[in-house]
């Protein structure tokens, strides 16, 4: 940096300052939303409701935390949501990496409608699905098992699409080369195309663990013991049809968000080290 | 497309094709196993029942293509329809605009890269029914902060939710701030998969910004808009849960889109055989619209980065 | 073949043909213990005092189990659904919302027969108004277990500085419409009244509220038997038009849903609220009153709700399962239930019994929702309510918001609603 001629080192000083200040701003109102639901869960029930508002809670009611905590045995839930979220998502990036190999690279019959038919089974609400499903898996026996709630997110359209779309741009050379030195196509799906998707991987991962954290309808319906309710059945204790507990539903909600970034955090280190391995490619 | 290797004879072609097709079965027999059984079956169940009457606690009643042509002189179903377009046609640009930008804001070195990352994210990993609540106590048209924030700039109170012009470009803001992150976040993998020695060649060649990214990024960032696009708009045909907390539809109908409607008829009225013919021609319309973008836009997908 | 299979599976299972080796069996060793489950939908506050009650049952009659199961309120209805449909529904449930489609789906018992196994005198204290939102077509096919109403709920300290008297109990619309005038003051942000303008999932609780506005000015939302809908007769009309000139002439707002907490800022005078709120008010800055809902044209009324239960068929144990609901409506029960959990008791001799005078005292407001628990009025079950009342609630926002006068509103309403039930629903 040192080197740069004065003038391009404080054009690009401009550049930074312009971007950092628009990133700064679409941040606090992006988190804005985030912030408030933090406040109203430090907040006295009879606080909530100001006007004008208060940001600031006054005083800091932190016995929100522990009073939703006792109400509801978040303890398990978490024990519950951990084991499923993470179950479906190591599952969900072995069957989608290897059927997005396949839709992206493998040439065999039926392989374009399948693509298509898979992709339509996203096309319908779960509205109109929910009670065959239920029906389905109360057939099977899996009523208030994990099974109920982790079989049914083994594959996913979404997950598959996606590796599809990332695969698809790597560079077929490597592969080829790969093929030749006697390497078979799950050998090939693992020692190359799956460091090089690394980006992609820790994307779905993601989503994954997040789209099945925060899944509610689904565990409500085949679980019939709150041994077996996941983290969000456990905000529902805080409202009813007419009834808002307001500060206690956001301290909750809080406890169930703050894993999942947790997650994010982790992962999302990955999507940036790729960098360097796919910059490696070519 | 198979093996570019030329050297090799046709013996081991046709081997290798049959290796490709039964790797091909294989690989995707997981996923087709899974879908067929939890999502397939299930959706030809929810066929059949559209051509019957079910109150959801006793028996169905056949009543051949009854529902079908009641959906045609349906008024709140074609409003429902349109509210559905109207909500997808502005939602998805916009979305994907702003989650373009960020990303490529945030696709290079930067000093807090992770805060803002974070902080873009946190919307998406939050409960769409948590953070529906907070954004009907922030849109309120009374109490509400963000009406307390435009009074004190000056401007007057907009109606977010209570007005039947502004409620669905409420549901449309709360929907672009919670799917910002997402796109975001397929957008920086995808940006992260394009080789840094094209850009360093772009350069050499005296390109600026502006024309990196036209020559570069877009092109090869093609694949993973394609993607986004697919799923934004199969994603926005769906809209449910902001809905549902927010307006319940209201005002005037001015947000009942076609999965309220659905989850109103199914749950709420209990006309389960309606509301799975609601389904299938919702299905019909995702299905064309999505095929025509693999027709039409797809085509224009170049996934070859060499 | 497979696929008829399947079929059979999914629609075989309905509701009475299930067979009981089908259901999950409970564990054979303790024989002579009958397990009872019990689907609720209590809110955080009310659990305690609901696990104390079970467990007293539970003490109190051995060789019966009731353990309950909390089932999110919004969703029950998904999740009974499911139930039913694969055989393994509870003994005993929270009915949320419509009896119709449960009865007709024959998956709840006519309790009508048993109901007589409470003692007369029981019996002849509980609220009439509850018993009939307990009936469909007549028959008893679930029981109350707890009471609420509708009242007005008011900031004394508003009035107060307005220099008005607090309202009593006979008061009218027209001092009722003149408070909120003189309450109001938008340059303060400061107002009087908050019109109810809710629809989707709470389309049934807008209706709850217009229906007793309704009744004071003469109407009726259905004909005799529940149909047909008749709600733009010249008392709905006219209460409608009422609501419309709280907000047009004396500037009231509508609500919305999030602001059915507005009353805690202190710059709400008035709002339409229940007993279940109550709690959250007992450490608001200001003084504040219950009065019952002003009287109209005709007469005064409120609507009287509360939770309902109902005894599944495909309960193996239906008679402990009545056992058990029929001992919670007992006096010493339902007073204790009352004064723990903030629900209005179901008969009116409990006001009489010490335990609830003394929580009368200290919880205020209380007492003013129990005793216009008497004004309830009721009309029988309405055919395809749900979607009756989406209608209703939606020709109520349209009028609220200037779009249509209420006449014409409620006319299309009742058109459309009576063409669905004409036709069988959709």
């Amino acid at each position: 940096m040192t080197f740069l001629e004065p003038t391009v080192a404080r054009r690009s000083l401009i550049v930074t300052t312009v971007i950092n200040a628009v990133l700064v701003g679409g941040a606090v109102m992006t988190v804005f939303p985030f912030i408030w639901m933090l406040s109203v869960s430090l907040k006295l029930p009879q606080d909530v409701f100001t006007y004008p508002p208060h940001l600031i809670p006054h005083p800091f009611a932190v016995g929100n935390y522990a009073k939703a905590w006792s109400f509801v045995p978040f303890l398990r839930f978490y024990i519950n949501s951990f084991i499923v979220a993470g179950a479906v998502t190591i599952g969900q990036v072995i069957t989608c990496s290897l059927a997005a190999y396949a839709f992206a690279r493998l040439r065999f019959p039926l392989r374009e409608p399948l693509f298509m038919g898979m992709l339509g089974t996203m096309m319908i609400p779960g509205q109109v699905t929910m009670i065959p499903t239920f029906l389905i898996i109360h057939w099977l026996g899996w009523i208030n098992t994990y099974w109920a709630l982790i079989v049914p997110g083994l594959a996913s359209a979404f997950g598959t699409f996606l590796l599809r779309q990332f695969f698809a741009t790597l560079p077929k050379e490597l592969e080829d080369a790969a093929i030749i030195d006697g390497c078979g196509r799950l050998g090939v799906l693992r020692r190359i195309i799956f460091p090089l998707s690394l980006p992609a991987i820790a994307a779905l991962s993601i989503f994954t663990f997040m789209g099945t954290w925060n899944s509610f309808l689904w565990p409500l319906i085949v679980e019939n013991h709150t041994t077996m309710f996941t983290v969000p059945l456990g905000l529902t204790y805080f409202q009813s049809e007419y009834v808002t507990e307001w500060s206690l539903l956001m301290a909750a909600a809080a406890m169930a968000t703050v894993p999942v970034l947790v997650v994010f955090v982790v992962f999302q280190r990955q999507i940036i080290r790729g960098i360097a391995l796919t910059g490696l490619k070519s | 497309m198979l093996v570019r290797n030329r050297t090799t004879g046709s013996v081991i072609r046709h081997a290798k094709r049959w290796q490709n097709t039964w790797s091909g079965f294989l690989f995707v027999l997981p996923t087709v196993i899974v879908l067929l059984v939890f999502v397939a079956i299930p959706m030809g169940d929810s066929f059949w029942m559209s051509f019957r009457n079910w109150n959801l606690f006793g028996p169905s009643h056949f009543v051949g293509t009854q529902n079908y042509a009641d959906l045609i002189r349906d008024p709140l179903f074609r409003q429902s329809a349109w509210n559905t377009l109207y909500f997808t046609g502005v939602s998805v640009p916009l979305t994907m605009f702003m989650a373009l930008v960020v990303a490529l804001l945030l696709n290079r070195p930067l000093r807090f890269s992770t805060v803002y990352r974070t902080a873009f994210f946190a919307p998406v990993v939050t409960s769409m029914v948590a953070v529906s609540l907070v954004w009907s106590l922030l849109f309120d048209p009374t109490y509400g902060i963000l009406d307390f924030l435009l009074k004190a700039v000056g401007l007057g109170g907009v109606g977010w939710l209570s007005q039947p012009g502004w409620a669905m470009l409420g549901i449309v803001l709360v929907s672009a701030w919670k799917g910002l992150g997402w796109d975001m976040l397929i957008f920086l993998a995808g940006l992260q998969g394009i080789p840094e020695p094209l850009y360093e060649a772009a350069r050499i060649d005296g390109a600026n910004g502006w024309h990196q990214f036209w020559r570069v990024t877009w092109p090869l960032l093609t694949p993973t808009t394609f993607f986004i696009l697919v799923m934004s708009i199969i994603g926005s045909f769906q809209v449910f849960d902001q809905v549902y907390v927010m307006t319940g539809g209201g005002p005037i109908n001015s947000t009942n889109v076609i999965v309220f409607y659905i989850y109103q008829q199914a749950f709420q009225f209990f006309h389960m055989g309606y509301a799975s013919a609601m389904a299938w021609v919702l299905f019909a319309a995702i299905f064309i619209i999505t095929l025509i973008q693999f027709k039409v836009v797809g085509r224009g997908v170049n996934y070859d980065v060499s | 073949m497979k696929w008829n299979a399947k079929v059979k599976v999914l629609f075989g299972v309905s509701g009475l043909l299930v067979t009981p080796s089908l259901s999950l069996g409970l564990p054979l060793a303790r024989a002579n213990t009958v397990h009872i489950t019990f689907w609720e939908s209590y809110v955080a506050d009310d659990q305690v005092p609901l696990h104390h009650l079970i467990a007293q049952f539970n003490r109190t009659h051995p060789g019966i189990v009731v353990k309950t199961q909390y089932v999110p309120s919004g969703t029950g209805e998904q999740k009974l659904v499911a139930a039913v449909a694969s055989g393994t529904a509870p003994d005993v449930a929270w009915i949320q919302g419509d009896l119709q489609p449960l009865v007709q789906g024959h998956a709840i018992y006519n309790l009508s027969k048993w109901y007589h196994q409470i003692p007369q005198a029981t019996r002849a204290r509980i609220y009439p108004s509850l018993v009939e939102n307990a009936k469909w077509q007549g028959k008893l096919f679930s029981v109350p277990i707890e009471a609420t109403d509708l009242g007005i709920v008011y900031n004394v300290q508003l009035f107060q500085q307005a220099h008005l008297a607090l309202p009593t109990k006979q008061w009218t619309w027209q001092q009722f419409a003149s408070d909120v005038k003189r309450l109001s003051d938008r340059a303060k942000k400061q107002y009087g009244f908050m019109v109810p303008d809710l629809v989707g999932s709470l389309a049934g609780y807008e209706s709850w509220i217009f229906q007793p506005f309704m009744w004071d000015a003469g109407g009726r939302y259905a004909g005799p038997k529940g149909k047909p809908i008749t709600y733009n007769d010249a008392g709905a009309v006219k209460a409608l038009e009422f609501w419309h000139s709280l907000v047009t002439k004396d500037g009231a707002i509508l609500s919305s849903a999030a602001s059915s907490n507005a009353f805690q800022t202190g710059k709400l005078a008035m709002y339409i609220d229940g007993p279940w709120d109550i709690p959250s008010f007992a450490k608001l800055p200001f003084k504040w009153g219950v009065a019952w809902l002003p009287k109209g044209p005709k007469v005064q009324t409120t609507n009287v709700g509360g939770e309902y239960l109902a005894v599944f068929r495909q309960s193996k144990h239906p008679m402990q399962a009545w056992d058990f609901v029929k001992w919670w409506m007992a006096p010493a029960q339902e007073t204790k239930w009352a004064v723990s959990s903030g629900y209005l008791p179901i008969t009116s001799g409990v006001s009489q019994v010490p335990a609830w005078k003394s929580y009368a005292k200290t919880n205020q407001g209380a007492s003013a929702f129990a005793s216009e628990l008497k004004m309830g009025y009721t009309e029988p079950g309405i055919v395809d309510q749900n979607q009756t009342d989406a209608n209703l609630a939606t020709a109520i926002q349209e009028v609220l918001l200037g779009k249509a006068s209420a006449k014409a509103a409620l006319s299309q309403a009742v058109k459309t609603s009576n063409q669905e039930i004409a036709s069988g629903g959709a």
